[in-house]
């Protein structure tokens, strides 16, 4: 049985062919749409590469072209002004008209919007013969992001109808995309605006801490951090890298006589003029000089320079600094005039690193301050020998009387005539442990300046109140022992009433203390010694003037003095023997001491012929390597003891 | 007692549909019709093409520019979407003039295609791909209770007497009279005529949507629309009372409550035209 002798059996033969056919082309589609469907998860903006919008629709155009073999395919992407904008063309210009001039068409009449609010394909009619437009809208639940439009055989139709449901899932994923790759930029954006405002707030802490409140300039912690990073940049080069530290003159003074509020003012004034002096250097230098400006302490400034030419450039530098700091500003309408003192350390000369050329600044500077202000001077080594030597001393000195390094040492003062010792001068000898015994020019000086020197006084005192109780003689027989005192102790209200106590205390009479004050202490100061030595003299201790001869006491002065003794220096003694001319001043000297009772005493004999020419000219007391070298107490306490007379002019050598 | 078997069988004519219904149902079925089959397919009752050409042109769909031709009416609105219209138009044309007792059909057939309307905005706010799917399942969704008041007859007062005395809403005295409701009913017949596992689930639970375990949506969207046409008086099917809404059903929607404002205003200017289309 041939199916053409059926007509009716071969119609529905064709029918259930065309069937199959069709079954068999929707399963291959089917099977493409599925593999589409499994990949989409590639369109979506997950993971960081593939955020942007136009991976996003890179992605969902590559799905597309697998899933429609259109003839021509476009994406519009709704822009935040809800204009539709052509984000991608398959094949632009290759078809007329051209899609975009298709879709154009559409907008106008309105067919493009409707299809917005399709959530399905809809099929247009074409201007092109025996074309379709499929119109696609690509939105998620709540908002349209764009717009699929795709051209293609009218005979496809069908095909195409077969894989909406796909093409509906890609585009709404494809929104969805969209939508999270928005989210993820305004994510990206709140992160980095989050970033900004804590990247700035730890700017403004970072600068707060590194800044000066008053002038806003670095302060000693970043100050310190440049200079050490100056360095670095340096290393290699010598002479490149400065430090010049600046104090304004007289600020204290300035600040107490016109208030704090004055001071500060005249501070930020100072660091106004300085930055703009250096801000002109750096500008006329060319890119030559570096400089950063800092207040380091109260009213000290540093400057960092670096400059490429070398010390030169630095000396002008400081030069214009100092020249220019020191002139009249108006504060608060009161005119005020500041000087400043600068002190330079230079890389690699004067330290190697940020705290060693800050700690030699500062010693120049000081340096400069003792000398008269006003000025600049560069660090040297024996400036620092000095004040290195200076504070170790200190140092050791505040622990010398606790450490019992102290001792004293007796010069006798003896009768020119018989040789007999009637007393001794007590002097201070320090028993260095490594630099062995140091007289007291080497350490008095550092004593007075550290205020120790009252403490290192009243030692001595009881010392000698010590050395005599240990002679166990009745207190008449009991030696004249004299003390120095210095314009410092002089200076002590109760200097008076302290001796008084220490000597009561020990048992020891007024009068075997001699207090010796030399003659400049007296003419520095002649109220406060007029009035230690008035109340002294009361108590019944003796007072000599010590130096005599060199420090240019007037009559009056020594007139109103109730002192007991003057002792002739030992440089008018030395000379005594090189002629006439020479003994004429001691003689005067004498006659003078004669004249207002007082005593006379020649210091530094050291010759028997400057032993007789005294004698000769009236005086009867010496003190002198000729007799003694001052010696432990226990050979003085020995010769007094044993009423030794010491070697006499007769003696002869 | 009848069972919902016996109400089926009873009278196969009335649970059919004419010749012409069923050709253009089968060819409309196909799922590899063309475009032009379609259309031929539709033009077999000038009737259902006219008023599917009404249609295309009325504010549902509110294309631009008029649509002329069937043809061009089928591929703008679509292969699968043109399916559900014409579908439900035929549905429409058969059961209108049935001679059914208790009911008003021009109001019943109102409500239907209220919460037809209803059902496809709620699926169209929501972005759904096709939403002449949710039309249809509206439209169709009572079909049970047209069937229960047609086969009851006389016994149809009966049941609004239980309403009456129970105070209840008229699917829970259809429980208590036959043991079943037009839901189970209507469900039973969709699936009889072979229409999606979907439609089947969404009539049959569209008073419990909670009990819907394959497509809670779709049940879901049905049951709300139905609840808003009763509050709306929407026509109706004869219940009195407005059905309440489970509250689970709004958060499977997940529409936020203005937008409903915006449906039911939508679907009250569709409305009066579908009426006129579809019942004239």
């Amino acid at each position: 049985m041939s199916s053409s002798s059926h007509p009716a059996a071969n119609v529905e033969l064709n029918t259930l062919r065309e069937r199959v056919q069709f079954l068999e082309e929707a399963l291959d589609s089917s099977a493409s749409a599925m593999e589409v469907l499994a990949s989409t998860t590639a369109i979506f903006g997950d993971t960081r590469r593939s955020r942007s919008p136009e991976r996003i629709i890179q992605n969902s155009a590559q799905a597309l072209r697998a899933l429609l073999p259109a003839l021509d395919m476009a994406i519009y992407i709704v822009d935040n002004e809800c204009s539709f904008n052509l984000a991608r063309q398959e094949h632009p210009g290759t078809l007329e008209p051209d899609l975009p001039c298709i879709v154009e068409q559409l907008i106008e009449d309105g067919q493009f919007a409707w299809a917005l609010h399709q959530s399905h394909a809809v099929c247009l009619p074409s201007p092109v013969a025996d074309e379709s437009l499929m119109l696609h809208v690509i939105s998620t639940r709540t908002r349209i992001r764009g717009m699929f439009v795709a051209r293609f055989r009218q005979e496809d139709l069908q095909r195409y109808e077969v894989i909406q449901a796909t093409l509906t899932m890609l585009l709404f994923n494809t929104a969805y995309a969209l939508e999270s790759a928005d989210l993820f930029q305004m994510m990206e954006r709140r992160q980095q605006a989050l970033q900004r405002v804590t990247e700035r707030q730890s700017r403004d802490l970072l600068h707060h801490m590194s800044h000066d409140s008053l002038t806003d300039l670095p302060n000693r912690m970043l100050f310190s951090d440049r200079l050490s990073q100056a360095i670095e940049r340096h290393a290699e080069n010598p002479d490149r890298v400065a430090l010049i530290l600046l104090d304004l003159d007289n600020f204290k003074r300035i600040n107490d006589s016109l208030g704090h509020r004055a001071g500060d003012e005249l501070i930020r004034k100072v660091a106004q003029d300085l930055s703009e002096l250096l801000d002109r250097a750096r500008a006329h230098s060319g890119g030559r000089l570096r400089t950063t400006l800092s207040r380091l302490d109260g009213d000290e400034f540093g400057i960092l320079v670096e400059d490429s030419q070398g010390l030169d450039g630095i000396v002008r530098l400081v030069t214009d600094v100092v020249r220019s700091t020191a002139t009249e500003r108006r504060i608060f309408e009161q005119p005020v005039i500041s000087s400043v003192s600068c002190g330079i350390a230079v890389y690699p000369y004067d330290g190697k690193d940020a705290d060693t050329l800050l700690g030699n600044a500062d010693v120049a500077m000081h340096e400069v301050k003792q000398r008269g202000r006003n000025g600049f001077r560069f660090y040297t080594h024996d400036l620092h020998s000095r004040t290195f030597h200076h504070f170790e001393l200190e140092n050791e000195l505040g622990q010398a009387i606790a450490k019992d390094q102290l001792v004293l040492h007796y010069q006798p003062k003896v009768a020119l005539d018989s040789g007999r010792i009637l007393g001794a001068e007590a002097l201070i000898r320090w028993q260095h442990p490594t630099r062995g015994l140091l007289l007291p020019d080497h350490f008095i000086a550092v004593a007075e300046a550290m205020t120790l020197i009252e403490e290192i006084g009243e030692w001595v005192l009881r010392q000698v109140c010590r050395d005599l109780q240990s002679l166990r003689l009745p207190p008449e027989q009991l030696p004249r022992i004299a003390i120095n005192v210095s314009a410092r102790q002089l200076r002590h209200p109760d200097l008076a009433g302290d001796f008084h106590r220490i000597i009561s205390e020990a048992g020891i009479p007024p009068r075997c203390i001699e207090l010796e004050l030399t003659e400049s202490t007296i003419v520095d100061d002649p109220e406060g010694a007029l009035r230690v030595f008035q109340r002294l003299r009361e108590l019944g201790m003796s007072l000599a003037v010590d130096d005599f001869g060199t420090g240019h006491a007037s009559l009056i002065q020594l007139k109103q003095l109730p002192a007991d003794t003057v002792k002739i220096d030992r440089s008018f003694v030395m000379d005594l023997d090189q002629g006439a001319d020479h003994s004429r001043i001691v003689h005067a000297i004498i006659l003078m001491a004669r004249t207002l009772d007082l005593d006379v005493i020649a210091e530094g004999v050291e010759t028997a012929r400057q032993a007789e020419i005294l004698q000769e000219l009236d005086c009867h007391i010496a003190q002198g390597y000729l007799y003694a070298y001052p010696v432990p107490f226990p050979q003085f306490r020995d010769w007094f003891q044993d009423a030794v007379t010491l070697p006499v002019t007769t003696a002869g050598d | 007692m009848k069972t919902i078997e016996e109400f089926l069988s009873k009278d196969d004519s009335l649970c059919s549909f004419s010749d012409t219904y069923n050709t253009i149902f089968k060819r409309i079925a196909d799922p590899s019709a063309t475009v032009a089959g379609i259309a031929e397919a539709v033009e077999l009752d000038p009737t259902i093409a006219a008023k599917t050409l009404r249609m295309a042109n009325s504010s549902l769909y509110g294309f631009p520019e008029p649509i002329e031709t069937l043809h061009r009416a089928i591929s703008i609105i679509g292969l699968q979407q043109i399916r559900q219209i014409v579908m439900s138009t035929i549905v429409i044309q058969n059961f209108r003039d049935l001679p059914v007792t208790g009911v008003d059909m021009e109001s019943f057939w109102r409500h239907s295609i209220a919460v037809g309307v209803l059902s496809r905005s709620i699926a169209r706010s929501r972005r759904e791909a096709n939403v002449e799917r949710l039309y249809l399942y509206g439209i169709m969704h009572d079909l049970g209770r047209l069937l229960l008041f047609l086969h009851l007859g006389p016994r149809t007062a009966e049941l609004f007497e239980l309403r009456e005395r129970e105070q209840c809403l008229l699917h829970a005295a259809e429980r208590e009279l036959l043991g079943f409701d037009h839901a189970a009913l209507g469900a039973a017949l969709l699936e009889a005529w072979g229409m999606a596992p979907a439609q089947i689930e969404a009539t049959c639970y569209h008073h419990a949507p909670e009990q819907a375990s394959t497509f809670p949506l779709e049940t879901a969207i049905v049951h709300v629309a139905d609840s808003i046409a009763h509050a709306l008086r929407l026509g109706s099917s004869g219940e009195f009372f407005v059905p309440p809404v489970t509250p689970e059903t709004f958060d499977r929607i997940g529409l936020e409550m203005p937008i409903y404002e915006d449906i039911i205003g939508q679907a009250r200017e569709h409305l009066d035209q579908m009426q006129a289309i579809l019942l004239r």
